[in-house]
């Protein structure tokens, strides 16, 4: 059953009223005008104390008693078949308590990166695992490779694959293969002959165009860097598994863990050390893990390194992007053709960059490769694709804003109809004084200031997935309890507020526990999508228990349930006044406790959320720079970001995820890359030394603007805020280099020797350098 | 890594013994900000330390009229901090002060600071038998070379990455260095070794040597001092190229300078053509072909050409910065 109701969404000067369809027993959307207690108020990340003490225990710092120390044996080939492996010295070693293979966990003797995983051992202390590590013998037979996308790509390239798998292949549209990974012919003559009208179509509009932009963009590979490395401390109790995993994903890694050794295990992660998407699966790391402290009958340690987490656990792939974009006189866009390369490792797939997705584009002709390298595999990165994506696309549409005389900000509103991003063009405007600088680089002897501007999207009400637990004791504690983990959002501190608003208590009144798989299920932390699936559901079940609390009540003191509420810490009367505590409402009780668990209210099957408003979260940024052209020095002194994510649980986390996202942004626009050795494929940066990110004096000052939206979707209206604050950072930042230089960067990250080849101040080294094999 | 002794000698002399006993492959660990990096990463596999912070009296700072001596193990934030050291020697403060983390200057020692050893990221990789390390082959040469030498690069192309070096050699200071056959003084310029003679060491200093005080004499006080340096990030990072200069300056005309290049050479380079063209009337023409001069005889790799660029830049700067200091005096 459904019920229908009207609701206002929209946001401040842009309400409008909406019929919905609301999910039976749902609790309507909070609404412009609400009086809310706790919800959409700037509450402290309720572990914060904890985190700021060192007291938080993550994965790292579980000791059990009895903890072995495990380590991996890294290939140091970049491309190598282990012929033989000998582990007998190793396991004889006093201290080795268990030793395990690659090949015998994993079924393959392929070795096909400088890092891939080859043994293990678990020793008393690390001092003794490492040097069993060294006593493994292996034989490899040595293969040639290719770890850059130059390389890859060259014509006699190396063949990074094995048996029939091409070093490049068409991953959008997918190439048409047959199971076996040969050419199914039929099919793929049909794809080449759309795509080639395709061609044939945009050709004829870019002939007809007013102006026509063409450029290349390049960005590098990107790795996470999360403080907390990947791994897990884990015991196996009674045939039952326990992982105390650095994962952003417990029910993933349960499920994974489970396939594997038969039994469901549980996962705790009651706080991760950063993950920004390299956390959703055990990882080999986990497996070998488990296996491990099974053999050895012991808890085992398994934390990687800071070289393994570089080379071994995932990365923001690279891309070329060669984008020609047409636009009549007026600006309007007329089509986009697109071709884009990038490397995900050695798979294929995943390494798209996301340069058709934000504006109306008129016809795009977009083919996508990808590149097999002999590089660790790529993972979700804060917005895959999109920063990168973002870049080739706002440089572009800058270029072109320049032939026509348009300004850039003018431009990109000609090209979108995204209500929320429409009016967030004239925020950031006026709050970066955009007329005023834009026009007019400001030099200062060498310095040259400039101003650039980019936008987002993302998409993320949440989804069905999640189910909450709400307990309200006897003594008047409440718990709320869900499975998934608090990446460092600040997830657990909205739920504990969505809750305490529904109860009428303060945020620090209600406990939230995450993290654990004997908890009911959450989703995994990405898409930024938690906070949307879980919080309707905590809502939903507080506000049916504080229906039970008030029954209970009633019917002890002989009143009209429904003319009850909880407000201020109170049970208040149909006129508002307080006629009994929280507490003792709670000690009426006959059980213990009343306990509620709810799944997340969706729709249908099909969609999970109801049609509301913008279904997605846009985002504008404007970023200043100052750029030393004798130096090639680059600083980013200022970003404005605006930014809005739905209904703004609280200002204060949301605010901290923006800054967050900026900061990642700056770092990849000018410091971060993968620096990769060609003539041994070995990473030569894997360490946070020569791979670099920004640090405190590189950061610029972040004017976060919020945009509060009731987007009527579903009882809490909240959008997620993990990633795209990151989307426009970098391209907003190339944006205002190329303002103030007056050439366009095509290549990120922007480091000075890039300024200077930029300006003609230094040579441009030749590319397609052939690397010498040893 | 591999398990060591560590020796805690309480004076020197039973440093030096401890360094020397049984030939034991032994280092000097002060704060231990590189050295355990090294051993950490496999490149270094000594079978024993030797502390020097349990000798007592090696960290002293004195700036006296004649001279400013500061013990080889007074860390990079005690020299900066010292008021006598900030008064007469702004330039290494500046260096300093550009120098890792707040974190690491606490524990860096200046005698370590002179000692560490090259970032080439080849060297500081296991897998990679270089020259530096005995093997045959410098990798860097054909390989990632963004941030190598540009300057007598034949043999191996690591910069010697010090901050404080290229200060101290415009300072024309001097290490006094103690061995088991007693004490020696050593210019600092006579302190670097050149790859092509040795290019498995950095310096002079032979097994069971160790510095333990730099001297710097008066004569430069009061000249105007600058350390200019470039760089990606402004958290802490390595210099791509920095260039020291020294004036002594009256009235309008530039009586004596002294130039360093560093982070473009296997050593800090002093430039004795380029002070040439620092003296006089130093004009905008003067210090651009400063700049030009000090790029003369550059071998840059194939991708460090940029650094040019930089040569250019931070002479300019560095002596700009210098002589205005000077005439404020
Ligand atoms: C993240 C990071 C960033 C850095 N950035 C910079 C930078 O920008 N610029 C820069 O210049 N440096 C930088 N450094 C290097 C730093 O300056 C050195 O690590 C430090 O100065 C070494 O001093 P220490 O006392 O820790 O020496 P240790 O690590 O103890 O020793 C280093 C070497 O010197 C030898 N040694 C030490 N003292 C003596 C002595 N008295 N006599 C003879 N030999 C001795 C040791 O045996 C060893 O071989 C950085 C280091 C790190 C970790
Ligand atoms: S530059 Fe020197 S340290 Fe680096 S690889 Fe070459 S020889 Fe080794």
């Amino acid at each position: 059953m459904v019920a229908e109701m009207k609701i206002k969404v929209g946001f401040e000067g842009h309400f409008e009223e909406l019929t919905v369809t609301l999910p039976d027993g749902d609790v309507p959307p909070y609404q412009p005008g609400d009086d809310l207690k706790v919800v959409g108020r700037s509450v402290p990340r309720s572990e914060a104390l904890l985190k700021a003490t060192g007291a938080a225990r993550y994965s790292y710092d579980q000791r059990p008693e009895g903890l072995l120390y495990g380590a991996i044996l890294r290939c140091p080939h970049a491309n190598a078949t282990i012929r033989e492996i000998d582990t007998s010295v190793a396991l004889a070693m006093p201290g080795v308590k268990a030793v395990v293979t690659a090949p015998d966990l994993f079924e393959s003797r392929e070795c096909r990166y400088a890092g891939s995983e080859v043994a293990a051992v678990c020793a008393t202390t690390e001092a003794i695992a490492d040097e069993a590590l060294r006593a493994i013998y292996v034989d490899y037979e040595v293969h040639p490779f290719a770890v850059t996308l130059d390389d890859a790509m060259a014509e006699g390239a190396p063949s990074v694959g094995r048996g029939n798998q091409v070093n490049v292949d068409r991953t959008s549209p997918r190439t048409a293969r047959q199971r076996d990974g040969s050419l199914n012919e039929d099919r793929e003559a049909e794809i080449r002959a759309n795509l080639d009208e395709q061609e044939e179509r945009i050709k004829g509009i870019l002939r007809a165009a007013a102006v026509v932009v063409s450029r290349t963009f390049r960005t590098e590979v990107q790795t996470h860097c999360p403080l907390e490395p990947h791994g897990l401390v884990c015991e196996w109790k009674d045939g039952k598994l326990i992982a105390h995993a650095s994962t952003q994903a417990t029910f993933g890694a349960q499920f994974e863990l489970g396939r594997r050794f038969g039994t469901s295990p549980q996962v705790i992660c009651e706080h991760v050390g950063g993950g920004f998407g390299s956390k959703f699966s055990a990882g080999r790391e986990g497996v070998i893990g488990a296996h491990l402290a099974r053999e050895a009958g012991a808890p085992v340690r398994l934390m990687l390194d800071r070289r393994a987490e570089q080379i071994a656990v995932g990365n923001r792939p690279d891309s070329i992007q060669k984008l020609t974009l047409g636009l009549d006189k007026e600006g309007k866009i007329l089509a986009l053709r697109i071709r884009n390369w990038g490397s995900s490792g050695t798979g294929m797939g995943g390494s798209g960059a996301h340069n058709d997705l934000i504006y109306q584009l008129g016809e795009v002709d977009k083919v996508e490769y990808g590149v097999r390298t002999n590089n660790g595999g790529a993972r979700a990165h804060r917005a895959p694709g999109w920063p990168q994506g973002a870049f080739g696309l706002e440089g572009l549409l800058d270029e072109a804003a320049a032939a026509l005389g348009i300004d850039p900000i003018e431009l990109r509103r000609r090209n979108d109809d995204h209500r929320i991003r429409l009016a967030e063009y004239q925020i950031a405007a006026e709050r970066s004084g955009w007329k005023e600088k834009h026009g007019r680089v400001r030099r200062e002897g060498p310095i040259r200031r400039g101003i650039g501007m980019a936008s987002s999207l993302w998409f993320s009400a949440g989804g069905a997935g999640a189910a909450v637990l709400v307990r309200i004791h006897k003594d008047g504690r409440v718990e709320v309890r869900n499975g998934a983990q608090d990446i460092g959002t600040g997830t657990r501190t909205v739920i504990g507020q969505v809750a305490a608003e529904e109860l009428g208590l303060r945020a620090d009144e209600v406990t939230v526990s995450m993290g654990n798989t004997d908890d009911p299920r959450g989703p995994a932390s990405g898409g930024s999508t938690t906070i949307g699936t879980v919080t309707p559901a905590a809502r939903l079940a507080a506000h049916d228990a504080k229906r039970e609390l008030l029954e209970a009540v009633a019917d002890r003191k002989g009143w009209q349930a429904g003319e009850l509420d909880l407000r201020g810490g109170s049970v208040v009367d149909a006129s508002g006044s307080a006629v009994l505590s929280f507490k003792a409402a709670c000690a009426l009780l006959d059980e213990d406790a009343i306990e509620v668990l709810r799944q997340r209210p969706t729709l249908s099957r099909r969609s999970a959320n109801y049609d509301g408003y913008e279904s997605t979260n846009a985002g504008v940024q404007v970023a200043e720079v100052a750029v030393d052209t004798e130096t090639g020095e680059v600083r980013v002194e200022r970003v404005v970001a605006v930014a809005d994510s739905g209904k703004i649980l609280n200002p204060k986390l949301a605010e901290s995820q923006v800054r967050g996202g900026v900061i990642q942004g700056v770092s990849f626009a000018l410091f971060e890359r993968r620096i990769m050795d060609r003539q041994q494929g070995v990473m030569v940066n894997a360490d946070m030394e020569n791979y670099k990110i920004l640090g405190a004096a590189d950061c610029p000052e972040i004017d976060v603007v919020l945009v509060d939206v009731y987007n009527g979707r579903n009882n809490t209206g909240v959008m997620g805020l993990g990633e795209p604050p990151i989307v426009a950072t970098a391209a907003a930042v190339a944006n205002a280099v190329s303002n103030a230089l007056g050439t366009r960067m095509t290549s990120l990250p922007i480091t000075p020797r890039k300024v200077l080849e930029a300006l003609g101040k230094a040579p441009r080294p030749a590319t397609g350098r052939k690397g010498t094999s040893l | 890594m591999k398990s060591f002794e560590l020796a805690q000698p309480g004076s020197l002399d039973a440093a030096i013994r401890a360094s020397g006993e049984s030939f034991v492959a032994s280092r000097w660990l002060a704060g231990g900000t590189d050295l355990l990096a090294t051993i950490k990463e496999r490149v270094d596999a000594p079978e024993r330390l030797v502390n020097l912070k349990t000798i007592p009296d090696l960290a002293s700072i004195e700036v006296t009229a004649e001279r400013t001596v500061i013990g080889a193990l007074a860390t990079h934030t005690e020299v900066a901090e010292h008021v006598g050291i900030r008064e007469h020697h702004p330039a290494l403060v500046e260096a300093i002060l550009a120098t890792a983390t707040p974190q690491i200057r606490n524990v860096a020692t200046i005698g370590g600071g002179l000692c560490q050893r090259p970032r080439c990221w080849y060297f500081r990789h296991p897998d990679y038998p270089c020259r530096k390390k005995g093997g045959a082959t410098c990798y860097a040469q054909e390989g990632e070379n963004e941030f190598h030498t540009i300057f007598d690069n034949g043999t191996c192309c690591a910069v010697h990455a010090s901050n404080i070096a290229p200060i101290l050699l415009a300072y024309d200071a001097v290490l006094i260095v103690r061995g088991s056959g007693g004490e020696r003084e050593v210019a600092l310029d006579d302190f670097f070794v050149d790859p092509d003679d040795n290019v498995m060491v950095e310096n002079i200093l032979a097994p069971g040597e160790l510095i333990t005080r730099i001297e710097i004499p008066a004569a430069a006080r009061g000249w105007g001092e600058a350390y200019v340096e470039v760089r990606e990030k402004q958290s802490f990072d390595w210099a791509l190229t920095a260039a020291t200069v020294l004036v002594k300056a009256s009235g309008g005309a530039v009586e004596d300078s002294r130039v360093v290049l560093s982070a473009v050479a296997p050593r800090p380079l002093r430039l004795p053509r380029v002070e040439a063209l620092l003296r006089g009337r130093v004009d905008e023409e003067a210090l651009s072909a400063a700049g030009e001069a000090a790029c003369a005889g550059a071998t840059p790799l194939e991708q460090n050409g940029y650094k040019l660029a930089l040569v250019r830049a931070t002479i300019a700067r560095a002596a700009r910065s210098a002589i205005s200091r000077a005439r404020k005096g």
